[in-house]
């Protein structure tokens, strides 16, 4: 393998003058500055409500009634709340599935748009397309398709797959049905982040390890992949914070059943809080579904950083 | 003209002035619904529909001065979102409401939070049915003005029924014959779309009004008191058992769990099914499905025992509802007097598919609104369960619990049981 590939981030100097030691630059005040506007309105608007909110989670607010400091009995209740455990079971599972498959596809469709294939760029439109729709309206639309004797089941019927139909909402595999289509919501985000990144890959290390006589294979796992891990690492950041905090399509096409076998987390925070106006324990589920994504992006983060490679 | 007779002039004068500016006086409050032209000044008035209210405003507002500023949304996102600004002081002067305590937002949460305007003595409250004082009333005073009722009904394709030789069935012994002989006719009887959890309320709800507040009146009294729960009353037993068996017999379409509630009103339009059970209120969406219109769809009270006279039909209201903090509190109040007139009170209701809820509203001549009369005059309705529960998680979990059983997932018992640990959690 001829290609030099460095580690983690470049500290390499800003500029060098051959015979001299490179100098660096400056660090300058200035920017901080430039920063402080947003910083202010991000601290008003989302992190002062944010933690204010939170000491909610510590009491028992409800509908009007402003209620007192329960420790962490909300929280209690959270562990022997029976939908919210089933919840927050189906929530990991549908984190773990779309983050696996969603990056998988999306790896698999912008390798093959990054080839020379003919109407590629057609293609790539196309598989995009769906992320310019709101969550809404993908689970309405999918709803409908899922429908029993809908377009889904013609189509398959018409493909003489009659035996593949079934409740697809009804029953439960309805989880399943919606990962499918959130998967096909947001793999196009996935594809144009790895097509970025394989765009910033040299073809030059591909074509010396061609010349070196790797196959497509070798090439792949060997240059290509190691190149894409800060696309890996932002895909998967990206993939599992919004598959932990998912509710439009599962409020949108079942509601959270039938029974309890779509519930998420967020779901269950959303009906405990503003449906039946049960403050307090809304609240502690939120804190603990931002704990449990916090923890999981920390390690994610932690493992992915160690693969990066730059050129 | 001498100087007494000056004065005596001046005095006439003074006491007719006087006289006359007393009696405007006097006449000043009773006339503020007669002539409110002065209230000027802006009415904030949040509700769920367009339909009906919008064409009611032009008049309010060139008679009264007021301008009025509308918000419209969704019930159930209207009142999330009013029960935060009502916690924040920013709710609008006027509002919409749901019944009984079926929401943090409903108008007896409301009321015990101190949030909504006494309407006891307003002019059209004299013409609210007594039938509605549990969803509205707290220490005998009236706090919510009833805009329109809702039934919850089966609606037929005309087509279907005549294609199966069947009438609309009074008693549950003929709702089945007429279920077979349209299963025979190669229609699907009913069409249940439960991928909504919300649609599994209206069948329920049907059945219940006549087998538990038409045969156990005391139930929800004994609930409350201790003496009964849901796995002890036969009428709710009973109620989830017919309602299972009309999907294990086979009358519904194949895949109710699969089916959003749309779809299975769509069916009912095409002719593909023949019965759908909906509230009133979903007659306009209906209608739109049938190629011929009213023409193609009929209504009946669904019976769920063999004497007709026993069947009772959901009815609830919509409210709105006055802010105690309202800004505007007189022009609130002149709108509520406004739309009480009886035929904007019977306009308001047929443009939301619904019937008129005052008693002295003109009657609207419809299918839904003919079903119903006889079951209104003989005072044979319930309010829609939810609306007399003392909170929404107990309908939720009756909600999940029947769709679990048509799963396979839990039995009836499980289901009754899921109900009274909703109820317990919720009255603590």
């Amino acid at each position: 393998m001829t290609a030099v590939l460095s580690r983690g981030r470049s500290d390499a100097p800003v500029r060098s003058v051959p015979g001299r030691p490179a100098p660096r630059r400056r660090p300058t005040v200035a920017p901080t500055w430039f920063l402080l506007p947003a910083l202010v309105v991000y601290a008003l608007v989302v992190l002062y409500p944010s933690l204010a909110g939170s000491v909610l989670a510590f009491t028992d607010r409800s509908g009007f009634d402003p209620g007192e400091w329960v420790g962490l009995a909300n929280f209690e209740k959270l562990l022997r709340d029976d939908a919210a455990r089933a919840a927050l079971t189906n929530t990991v599972a549908v984190a773990v599935v779309i983050t696996v498959v969603q990056t998988t596809l999306g790896l698999l469709l912008a390798l093959a748009l990054n080839s020379a294939i003919r109407a590629r760029n057609l293609m790539r439109t196309l598989f995009f397309a769906p992320m310019m729709l709101s969550p809404i309206i993908v689970g309405l639309l999918w709803q409908y398709i899922y429908t029993p004797g809908g377009p889904l089941d013609s189509t398959l019927e018409g493909l003489g797959l009659g035996f593949l139909t079934r409740s697809w909402l009804g029953s439960d595999g309805a989880l399943w049905a919606i990962v499918a289509s959130i998967i096909w919501h947001h793999v196009g985000i996935v594809m144009a982040i790895y097509l970025a990144g394989l765009q910033s890959i040299p073809p030059e290390l591909t074509e010396a390890a061609q010349v070196d006589g790797a196959g497509a294979v070798r090439r792949f796992w060997y240059v290509t992949r190691p190149l894409l891990g800060q696309s890996t690492t932002i895909v998967i950041a990206l993939t599992l914070t919004a598959s932990f905090k998912l509710f439009d399509q599962m409020f949108v096409m079942t509601g959270g059943g039938p029974g309890v076998s779509t519930q998420t987390l967020s779901l269950v925070m959303y009906q405990q809080a503003f449906v039946y106006g049960e403050y307090g324990y809304g609240t502690a589920i939120a804190l603990v579904l931002t704990m449990i994504v916090a923890a999981v992006v920390f390690v994610q983060l932690s493992i992915t950083r160690r693969g990066e490679h730059q050129v | 003209m001498s100087h007494r007779t000056l004065i005596r002039l001046a005095a006439v004068a003074t006491a007719a002035t006087l006289a006359a500016s007393l009696a405007a006086c006097a006449s000043g409050d009773a006339a503020a619904g007669d002539d409110p032209g002065s209230l000027g000044g802006t009415l904030t008035l949040a509700t769920s529909s367009e339909a009906g209210i919008s064409p009611l405003l032009p008049d309010f507002e060139s008679d009264t001065g007021v301008e009025v500023e509308t918000t419209f949304a969704e019930a159930g996102a209207l009142g999330e979102q009013l029960t935060i600004q009502l916690n924040a002081g920013t709710a609008p002067d006027l509002f919409r409401s749901a019944p009984g305590r079926a929401a943090p937002s409903a108008v007896l949460n409301l009321v015990d939070a101190g949030k909504l305007l006494d309407l006891s003595g307003q002019p059209w409250a004299e013409h609210v049915p007594s039938a509605f004082a549990p969803l509205q009333e707290a220490d005998g005073k009236l706090y919510a003005y009833p805009t329109f009722g809702q039934a919850i009904l089966a609606f037929y394709n005309v087509a279907a029924f005549d294609k199966a030789g069947v009438e609309p069935p009074t008693t549950w012994s003929e709702l089945i014959d007429v279920l077979d002989a349209l299963k025979a006719a190669g229609v699907t009887p009913l069409s249940f779309g439960f991928a909504d959890n919300y649609v599994t309320q209206f069948p329920t709800y049907a059945l219940a009004s006549s087998l538990v507040n038409g045969l156990e009146p005391d139930f929800y009294d004994e609930l409350a008191s201790g003496e009964t729960s849901f796995a002890e009353s036969d009428g709710w037993r009973e109620t989830f058992e017919k309602l299972f068996s009309l999907i294990d017999d086979g009358y519904t379409n194949a895949d109710p769990l699969g089916t959003p509630g749309d779809p299975a009103m769509q069916a009912v339009g095409t002719g593909e099914a023949a019965i759908v059970i909906m509230p009133s209120g979903a007659a306009p969406t209906l209608v739109g499905f049938v190629p011929d219109g009213w023409d193609g769809l009929g209504v009946f009270a669904l019976p769920a025992t063999d004497d007709p006279s026993e069947t009772f039909i959901p009815f609830s209201p919509d409210y709105l509802v006055v802010n105690a903090d309202a800004k505007n509190r007189d022009a609130a109040l002149a709108f509520l007097e406004h739309i009480s007139d009886p035929d904007r009170a019977s306009e308001l209701a047929e443009a939301q598919g619904a019937i008129p809820a005052l008693k002295n509203a003109t009657p609207i001549d419809n299918p839904v609104n003919e079903s119903i009369r006889s079951y209104l005059q003989e005072e044979h309705t319930s309010p829609f369960q939810n609306h007399i529960w003392p909170g929404g998680q107990l309908a939720a979990a009756m909600m999940a619990g029947i769709q679990q059983v048509i799963q396979g997932e839990k039995d009836v018992d499980g289901l009754l049981a899921d109900m009274d640990a909703a109820y317990a959690e919720i009255t603590g």
